[in-house]
């Protein structure tokens, strides 16, 4: 049976709109519009012990929403859901000590307080064993090297630190699903790797199941097989990475250096060309013709160097997301 | 299985008090803060002293009796300003519109608990020494011992009383749920709990005497308990006490629950 | 370092700036409705509550001091009435600005902060005394308090002076209390904060007239700044002093003005300079 099994989740909210000034002031104190914001709509999938899921799409696509109602924040509007055999929003003891959610900024480290204190209160909380507790403590704290700032007030740590602390916390009772929302904003591009680096090492430790969500494609790339997909609260792709680059990548780019000056206007003959600033161009050229085309160009231009690339997944996705449905 | 959940529940909330000292023991501003405490008590005591050099009884209560009811008072400030009030109900529309309440939310404990006792401020239960101080010199002054049964009961009404006090500031918060900006909200009951219960309930006459003895009973909370342990009231109202606060208790977990459903976090 | 004098900007500039200002505390009080309701409604509650009580005290019609039960409950109102036009929470303000760093947005735009807070103040001062105004017309209908009405101008003139007095003297030390966030910047400088609003309550009379204390306490009391917040000006009020003291207590008050401002601008450097960016 599948860890996580979502069918048909639904989750609408109700806005009220306001005009703006003075007398949009008032009239909102009489009478109100609201407009139905489908945050979710219809949306199903099964996540398998171990895996490591990322879920992507635009800001305002539904992940966030996603994620809160699979860890029984969010009550759904319609649609069945099961975590660990538990419905989320009942949000039994039994449910929560086994799973934890991790949102990028917001906090449960007390701000006045040296962050190992909070770490003690949650051993409690979630009824740690003592020695369980100081194991997994300091396997984290080895992970993510901050053995010296456990005793040290939070208000005082630099932001990375901080973030490492909240995620032992997250971590300390070993859940067997974590959900990560955004967990690399704002966070500076070598942070971003080693969070990464040790997202990565967890799923493989500890067997724990993962879903983070991300607008950063890196993120995904770099960690995720499986990628879902979500825009507009509809789910538009649920598969392997390498599946969207060969469905949806239906050209290549061909980077090339000349070594001697040309004439730009023969190249469109054979390609298409994206980018031009003497010596480079960047080329893109349908997938099947790819070869024959780089064959062409080394044969008609002085070329110093050339190179096949696949596509950008970030462009990829956005011809996804502008266009062609899966479902 | 019940027990265990209780266990539990203790074992945490003792931990929220350990949190709470060591947070305050780091607080420098603590030494000062008691001195003005001290001096703020003993005008009190001086406050009362200036009114019964001029009149020999207020609403039937001589100047010992009011003695005592002030340090009830004083012990009932200091309990629910600091398990309650200060750390926790004053920060929930903070949790609220920041989602902060999530965090909360996703821990494996009762929530309403988890919620209104949280953060504990513990320099304020120093208050309950000069407390108890006054109610021992009210007893002095009206020369009778302290009644063991009258002392049992009022402990017990006390803790009732606080209850109520509890459930009914905890309900008058929640409403920040439903309505924007409401960031006040935690200090509407202030000026009616605080400002009502610190009087004998006789200062009130008819229909509002009525209100606030059953349906918002705050008479339950000081008044009440002091006259049981002068040993002027029965002890029916001891249970009356412990229905009113499990009516409200449970009254305000309704609510809690409703107000959850309702709760949609912030998005990101 | 940013000085804190009114003569270093030319007039008609410095009150468009203030009018400005005002105006957005307005609106921003009157949005934040709900908790402008509350407010008021904790404010009519806690005048209740002390009103009612004095009522029983002199259910026998007694007479406590200089006070019998026309001047006591007149002051009991009086108290109401000057707790909305002195004392304010907008200064609360400065110490969050303080204590999270918030500071740093004013301190970077061409303006006073101390202007800025002024404005705050008076924008919300206006609000609270609007409808101060219509609580008070239901007070006297519901309750029918036996109010004294002064009819000497001279009193009410010096009312009226003594009161304006009161609220600078109360902006200072407020404002004082709120720097002290420099140093002290845990939980956004609120336990100071507390601390501060509740002896003050009883140091302006707000409790009961300060003159039914013993005498030794009450000319101790009668060195504090706090003595004229409240009590003073009601006593001008009630025709109790004589016009000699009167004018000692007027010319006390300018001198604490002076004092407290001098010192405030003091803190203010000192602590701009222990002032360092928090980032959130």
């Amino acid at each position: 049976m599948s860890i996580i099994e979502v069918k048909n989740l639904k989750k609408y909210y109700q806005v009220h709109k306001k005009e703006p000034g003075l007398i949009g002031s008032i009239k909102s104190l009489f009478k109100r519009e609201y407009e139905d914001v489908k945050a979710v709509n219809n949306v199903s999938f099964s996540i398998e012990e171990g895996e490591l899921v990322g879920f992507i799409g635009p800001n305002g696509a539904g992940k966030t929403t996603t994620l809160k109602c699979l860890s029984g924040l969010l009550y759904p509007t319609s649609g069945k859901l099961e975590v660990l055999g538990y419905n989320p929003w009942d949000r039994k003891h039994e449910f929560l000590k086994q799973i934890s959610l991790v949102m990028g900024q917001k906090n449960q480290l007390w701000w006045d307080l040296p962050a190992m204190e909070t770490f003690i209160l949650n051993k409690e909380i979630y009824e740690v064993p003592q020695e369980k507790f100081d194991h997994v403590l300091n396997n984290l704290v080895d992970l993510l090297e901050v053995k010296d700032v456990l005793n040290i007030q939070v208000r005082k740590l630099s932001l990375g630190q901080r973030m490492k602390c909240e995620l032992i916390a997250a971590l300390l009772h070993s859940p067997k699903v974590l959900f990560l929302d955004e967990p690399t904003i704002g966070l500076d591009v070598v942070m971003q790797k080693k969070m990464r680096d040790f997202i990565k090492s967890y799923n493989q430790k500890y067997k724990a199941t993962i879903i983070l969500t991300s607008h950063y494609m890196d993120d995904v790339s770099q960690l995720c097989e499986r990628v879902i997909i979500i825009d507009k609260g509809k789910l538009i792709f649920d598969g392997s990475l390498r599946e969207i680059v060969e469905k949806y990548a239906d050209h290549k780019i061909i980077r090339v250096v000349f070594s001697k000056a040309i004439d730009a206007k023969k190249l469109e003959k054979i390609a298409l060309v994206k980018e031009y600033n003497y010596p480079s161009a960047v080329l893109t050229v349908k997938r099947e013709a790819s070869n024959v085309a780089a064959a062409e160009l080394l044969k008609n231009f002085p070329i110093a160097d050339l190179n096949i690339e696949e596509p950008l997944i970030e462009d990829i996705i956005a011809e996804v997301f502008t266009g062609k449905d899966v479902s | 299985m019940m027990l265990g959940v209780i266990k539990h529940h203790l074992k945490i909330f003792i931990k929220f008090i350990q949190f709470s000292f060591i947070q305050h023991f780091a607080f420098r501003f603590n030494f000062y803060g008691y001195l003005i405490d001290i001096g703020w008590l003993l005008f009190s005591i001086a406050f009362i002293k200036i009114f019964y050099l001029n009149v020999p009884e207020i609403v039937g209560w001589n100047y010992w009796e009011m003695l005592v009811l002030l340090g009830v008072f004083w012990i009932f400030q200091a309990l629910i300003y600091g398990l309650v009030v200060i750390g926790n109900c004053r920060k929930i529309p903070q949790l609220v519109w920041t989602g902060e309440l999530d965090g909360i939310l996703l821990k494996p404990i009762n929530s309403q608990f988890n919620v209104s006792l949280r953060i504990i401020w513990t320099p304020i239960f120093l208050n309950i020494i000069p407390a108890i101080w006054f109610i021992y010199l009210g007893f002095s002054g009206l020369k009778q011992p302290a009644d063991l049964i009258n002392v049992f009961c009022f402990i017990l009404m006390s803790v009732f009383g606080f209850l109520i006090a509890y459930g009914l500031w905890f309900i008058i918060t929640i409403f920040v749920f439903f309505l924007e900006r409401a960031d006040n909200l935690p200090y509407l009951p202030q000026a009616v709990i605080d400002n009502v219960s610190q009087y004998p309930i006789d200062i009130f006459k008819g229909k509002t005497k009525f209100i606030f003895i059953w349906f918002i009973p705050l008479a339950f909370v000081v008044s009440f308990p002091t006259q049981v342990l002068l040993g002027q009231l029965s002890k029916i109202y001891v249970i009356y006490a412990g229905w009113l606060a499990i009516i409200i208790l449970y009254l305000s977990s309704l609510f809690w629950n409703f107000a959850l459903k309702h709760y949609s976090s912030a998005s990101s | 370092m940013k000085t804190l004098s009114l003569k270093s900007l030319p007039a008609k500039m410095l009150a468009k700036k203030y009018l400005q200002i005002v105006k957005i505390s307005w609106t921003n009080t009157l949005v934040y409705r709900l908790s402008f309701i509350l407010w008021r409604l904790e404010s009519i509650i806690l005048f209740l509550g002390t009103y009612l009580f004095w009522l029983a005290v002199y259910h026998n019609s007694a007479q406590i001091s200089s006070y019998n039960k026309t001047t006591m409950l007149t002051y009991i109102i009086g108290i109401l009435i000057l707790r909305n036009l002195v004392f304010s929470s907008r200064i609360n303000q400065a110490a969050e600005d303080i204590a999270s760093g918030g500071l740093n947005k004013y301190l970077v735009k061409p303006m006073e902060y101390f202007h800025w807070l002024i404005g705050i103040d008076l924008g919300d001062k206006i609000a609270q005394l609007f409808f101060l105004f219509f609580e008070l017309i239901a007070i006297f209908l519901i309750f029918k308090p036996p109010f004294f009405i002064q009819t000497n101008i001279a009193y009410l003139i010096y009312f009226l002076i003594s009161s304006s007095f009161s609220i600078l003297i109360y902006f200072y030390l407020s404002l004082i209390i709120s720097l002290t966030t420099f140093w002290y910047p845990e939980h956004n400088g609120w336990p100071q904060r507390f601390l501060f609003d509740t002896m003050i309550i009883f140091l302006s009379g707000g409790w009961f007239p300060l003159d039914i204390l013993p005498l030794p306490i009450y000319r101790f009391l009668s060195l504090l700044p706090s003595t004229y917040l409240r009590f003073f000006p009601l006593k001008i009020y009630l025709g109790q002093l004589e016009l000699k003291e009167i004018i000692k207590g007027l010319i006390l008050m300018f001198l604490w003005i002076i004092i407290l401002r001098r010192l405030t601008n003091f803190i203010w450097q000192k602590g701009l300079k222990t002032f360092t960016a928090v980032g959130i």
